[in-house]
């Protein structure tokens, strides 16, 4: 049947290659948008993967405390707003129907929430954990980093890095001091769990893609903060485009769901609940 | 006689004045990457790390710099001396502090308690650690 057809003319095979040729390259930075905003429909907490289940198991055999975190990160970290008032009693806070599943969490990590990071502090960029200057003098020893610093006080076992709104000014060098970070953390069987930002200060997105590639590359945790608040009104951030809306840590009030600080603070606790269950088979 | 011991005389003061500006020269040239790296932080123009920093150094040094990309900061009573020096090494100490800000807060990160270490590379004077 097929070989009755005629075959095209030479020129119509031409017509036909160079309209296929013209179609492929419009599609390919359609494709490449895609892959470059992959991240963005990541999961908000992930599953861990066998590498950081193992990498717990392995932290606590170093000796690293099982019931501690630490935070990393900017003025978006430093601040009391952040997880502060869940080491406080209940006046502070209002779990509402949260309040079985998040308990737990509070008595394991207990301490840590409202823990001052000697690596968080307004102003960081991911080059900023990792310099020599930025130690807390009154803390710290000659030599450390404010990296290590923390890690030598506070011995975490898992660490929540929310890094990048600094660092907008010159993205291509963020990825390469994240790496570091993460590396030195590694070294000292810490967990990493990296947080995209809500901002998009660079105006690509490459932070947050740079994040999550490395989050892929290393098998660690992504805690896609970003997809989370993509639904309130303008991304979860004041007229800045940078700092987050406030509410109290009320899961209890439906009007406490229209701001940023809400998911960020609820989906940290979903995030540390993910990381207790995965601690608690390999406690002593 | 008496002009001869003139004209010794004045040949001594030359030769010291020229000694004395000769390592005025020297220290001059070993503190001024030390200084550049300062300034670099407070203007933020990293570029100027390649001229500055020693090969072994140079990513530290990025890393410094980019430390302060977040804040604006300045030199408050900063100056520098030579502590000890050979013909390819030097310490340079230096007085003073950077002091960043970030919207209302201010940091000061005093500078006093480092010993910069200064090599010769390719004949250039490079900051190469501290």
């Amino acid at each position: 049947m097929d070989s009755d057809q005629p075959p095209l003319p030479l020129s119509k095979k031409l017509i036909l290659f160079v309209v296929l040729i013209i179609l492929w390259l419009i599609a390919q930075p359609v494709v490449a948008a895609q892959q470059d905003n992959a991240w963005q429909t990541l999961p908000v907490i992930p599953e861990l993967s066998e590498f950081s289940k193992k990498l717990l198991q392995e932290g606590i055999a170093a000796g690293n405390n099982p019931h501690a975190f630490s935070k990393v990160g900017d003025c978006e970290t430093s601040t009391d707003w952040y997880l502060h008032d869940f080491d406080l009693d209940d006046r502070y806070y209002n779990l509402g129907e949260y309040k079985e599943e998040f308990e737990p969490v509070l008595a394991f990590y207990k301490g840590s929430f409202l823990r001052r990071s000697l690596a968080a502090k307004p102003g960081f960029s991911a080059a900023s954990v990792l310099s020599s200057y930025w130690i807390d003098y009154s803390n710290c020893a000659a030599g450390e980093l404010p990296l290590t610093c923390e890690y030598n006080q506070h011995n975490p076992l898992v660490v929540l890095i929310s890094m990048g709104t600094n660092d907008g000014y010159n993205p291509p060098v963020f990825k390469e001091n994240l790496r570091a970070i993460i590396t030195a953390t590694l070294e000292q069987k810490r967990l990493p769990v990296l947080m995209t930002k809500a901002d998009n200060v660079e105006g690509t997105y490459a932070i947050n893609r740079d994040i999550a590639a490395l989050a892929a590359e290393y098998e660690i945790p992504l805690w896609n903060y970003w997809a989370a608040i993509q639904s309130l009104p303008n991304g979860g951030l004041v007229e800045d485009g940078i700092h987050l809306t406030f509410y109290k840590n009320d899961f209890s009030d439906p009007y406490a769901w229209n701001y940023a600080w809400t998911y960020r603070n609820f989906t940290a606790l979903q995030m540390l609940e993910t990381l207790m269950n995965a601690t608690k088979p390999w406690l002593p | 006689m008496k002009l001869s011991k003139i004209f010794f005389f004045f040949m001594l003061i030359l030769l010291l004045v020229t000694g004395c500006k000769s390592g005025d020269n020297a220290s001059d040239a070993q503190i001024k990457p030390v200084e550049s790296f300062y300034n670099t932080i407070v203007s933020q123009q990293r570029d100027q790390i390649g001229t500055i920093a020693c090969a072994s150094w140079e990513k530290d040094a990025y890393r410094e710099v980019d430390a302060f990309m977040g804040v604006k900061s300045e030199m408050k009573d900063f100056s520098c001396t030579v502590q000890n020096s050979t013909a390819d090494a030097a310490e340079v100490v230096c007085k003073g502090k950077i002091a960043a800000s970030y919207g209302n807060e201010i940091t000061d990160f005093p500078i006093e308690n480092r010993i910069h270490k200064v090599v010769k590379e390719n004949g250039e004077w490079r900051l190469c650690g501290f």
